[in-house]
């Protein structure tokens, strides 16, 4: 099956000033990712590793410093942000922003943020099939007509984040990126957007790349999962692989970390200390290393690559243990 | 239990007197924490949670009406004037959002200073090095230089850690952390819980972790409340969490709606309705209106107390 998107030794180097000399943080470094027609790909990471970054690349809201992106069979990395912005494809990549009190506007209706959206996106509807579009996706997200006259102050929470995804739907997109959508919300409020968010791609077909830092809401939802470290994919693996053999020494924290109440009492190894700066790294030193529980002297003396240790599982570790294969009962 | 309890609330309501009515905001609230207890108070956002620690704190707005047949601290009566003594001594606590509660412009070291002259008390020169001793016991790498770093300086988790620091400089009896990880990552979040209950452990010092997250507060608490529209539906020890034993519907609700405690996207369940308008007249128990078992008769007063064990409180009157 050829990917739905394929992007290829990606990044994102930001100029800052360090003193008098000019240096570079590497937001995103080096990224390979596909993701599969219909396929769930979930980004996870401590904040600062570059998730979002990545997210809006591929969103091609930012431009990147190096590398590919094809989506669809067309290379689109290389077109310019503004003419990409008024080019076909913007409507096939739409993004579900983090914050749904913060990315709607205030001033406009719930019906006026989804109908101008399909408008500027699709140009040639008549204004009654843009009534008609923007309708579909209430009804899909949920939104009864009578809340889409609203304005987000009048509105809910979780009605808010609906009104988020019905904007990005209502274009008919093949790739929806949900950059951290239920962070914001309450917990049984979450439990209906992820509910919503299953069912919507069930229904349209829809691929998700979901940006989260709460791998128990990765867990639920996505079928792959990519685990980022200061810019760099340092897993990916099938979501059930991945959680249960975790090959990474990060992953394996990341997982230690999440609270889960049958770990009462026990003492479990943490991770100590923060990440290391983002801004010039050594490039020969395992950007892990120090933090790492298994930091060797090769860990500082070479950078390791991101390599197969099983059948669909990568890691980019010295010491990442080929899992044993995958025995399903 | 042999020893009194430390902190006893009997009865707590408080209503809150706005334009558009009186909010009910808590009612009816029994709670009583012992020495060296971890207890966690769970519930959505708008459930009291946060209210109710700041009545406990002396904390409160001059609109909020608290009544109370009894609020005590270590067998002391708990009132505006005895509590504003005890704040930042036997009492203490750490915010949401260290990044906001910390002066952005004042050294950290130096606002952990500025505790102890004020409440342990300490003379200025003392108190340097007891600031230096405190950051060192959350566990802060490096706590001479850090002493004089500034709040932006610092990580989001060492934020935290220097709010903590401050906290329990006095050497508090009672700790009252409201959300103290929300906004942290998961890997900072544990080591900061770990710090909490290492040091409660160490010291016998009671905590009231205020959270959302009914799998943090079942990892590491003693007991667990659960609070919903004002009111504490159930207490619980916190191990019931784990083995999915609670019993009000709202608390089991709350669990399946958790994504740790689901195995699969289809076993995730929302709650139902919403938070109902804490203005007017409500129903004896309040979930009535979201509750799948509820009957007419839930709308009586007084909310039932159903004692599954002397440890396990639920209150509800049809719960199984």
């Amino acid at each position: 099956m050829t990917p739905l998107l394929q992007a290829t030794a990606l990044r994102k180097l930001y100029p800052v000033k360090q003193g008098w000399s000019r240096a570079q943080l590497h937001a995103v470094d080096d990224v390979d990712l596909t993701l599969a027609p219909g396929e769930c790909l979930g980004l996870v990471g401590e904040s600062g590793c570059g998730k979002s970054t990545l997210a809006r690349l591929i969103a091609r809201l930012i431009a990147p410093s190096d590398g590919g992106i094809r989506f669809d069979g067309q290379e689109i990395a290389e077109t310019d942000l503004r003419t990409f912005a008024r080019s076909p494809e913007r409507a096939q990549i739409q993004v579900v922003f983090q914050d749904p009190h913060e990315s709607l506007n205030p001033g406009f209706t719930a019906m006026r943020i989804v109908s101008d959206h399909i408008r500027s996106l699709i140009p040639g509807l008549t204004p009654i099939q843009v009534t008609a579009r923007a309708e579909a996706a209430f009804e899909d997200v949920g939104l009864p007509l009578s809340l889409a006259r609203r304005y987000p102050h009048q509105l809910s929470g979780g009605q808010k984040a609906r009104v988020g995804i019905a904007r990005a739907i209502a274009v008919e997109p093949k790739l929806l990126i949900l950059d951290e959508p239920t962070s914001a919300l309450d917990v049984s409020v979450q439990a209906v957007i992820l509910k919503l968010l299953g069912v919507l791609r069930a229904k349209r077909g829809i691929s998700y790349i979901f940006v989260s830092h709460d791998l128990e809401v990765i867990r639920l939802i996505c079928d792959r999962v990519a685990v980022m470290y200061l810019g760099k994919i340092v897993e990916c693996a099938p979501t059930a692989q991945l959680f249960a053999h975790p090959a990474h020494p990060y992953t394996r924290a990341l997982i230690a970390g999440s609270p889960d109440p049958a770990r009462r009492g026990l003492k479990t190894e943490r991770l100590q200390g923060s990440a290391t700066s983002p801004i010039n790294p050594d490039p020969n030193r395992c950007r892990f290393a120090g933090r790492c529980p298994l930091t060797a002297p090769e860990c500082t003396a070479q950078m390791p690559q991101l390599r197969a240790v099983g059948p669909d599982q990568s890691a980019a570790c010295h010491f990442a243990q080929s899992a044993p294969a995958k025995t399903e009962s | 239990m042999t020893a009194p309890p430390l902190l006893t609330i009997d009865k707590l309501s408080l209503d809150f007197d706005t334009r558009s009515g009186t909010v009910k905001a808590l009612e009816d609230i029994d709670l009583t924490l012992n020495k060296g207890e971890i207890l966690g108070i769970v519930g959505e956002s708008g459930s009291g949670k946060s209210v109710l620690s700041f009545a406990i704190m002396g904390l409160l707005d001059e609109a909020a009406k608290l009544r109370a047949d009894k609020i005590s601290f270590g067998g002391m009566a708990l009132n505006a004037k005895s509590v504003a003594e005890m704040r930042g001594r036997e009492l203490s606590m750490i915010f949401q959002s260290p990044r906001t509660a910390l002066n952005p412009i004042r050294k950290v070291g130096k606002q952990i200073e500025d505790v102890l002259v004020r409440h342990a008390p300490l003379p200025r020169k003392a108190a340097k090095s007891a600031a230096i001793a405190a950051l060192r016991q959350v566990r802060i790498p490096d706590p001479e230089r850090r002493y004089n770093a500034y709040p932006f300086e610092l990580s989001g988790g060492m934020c935290q850690r220097v709010m903590i620091a401050m906290a329990l400089a006095c050497d508090p009896t009672l700790l009252i952390a409201d959300e103290p990880t929300t906004g942290l990552d998961v890997t900072t979040q544990a080591v900061v819980m770990d710090l909490i209950r290492d040091i409660a452990a160490e010291r016998n010092m009671a905590v009231i972790l205020i959270t959302h997250d009914l799998a943090l507060a079942g990892e590491y608490c003693d007991r667990v409340a659960v609070m919903h529209a004002g009111h504490i539906v159930e207490v619980a020890p916190a191990a019931q969490v784990a083995q999915n034993a609670l019993r009000h519907p709202y608390a089991r609700r709350l669990f399946a709606a958790t994504p740790a405690a689901s195995a699969e996207l289809e076993d995730l369940a929302a709650i139902p309705g919403s938070l109902p308008d804490l203005r007017g007249t409500l129903p004896a128990c309040r979930y009535m209106a979201r509750c799948e078992i509820a009957r007419p008769d839930c709308a009586q007063a007084p909310l039932p107390a159903h004692d599954i064990s002397p440890s396990h409180l639920v209150r509800c009157r049809y719960c199984p």
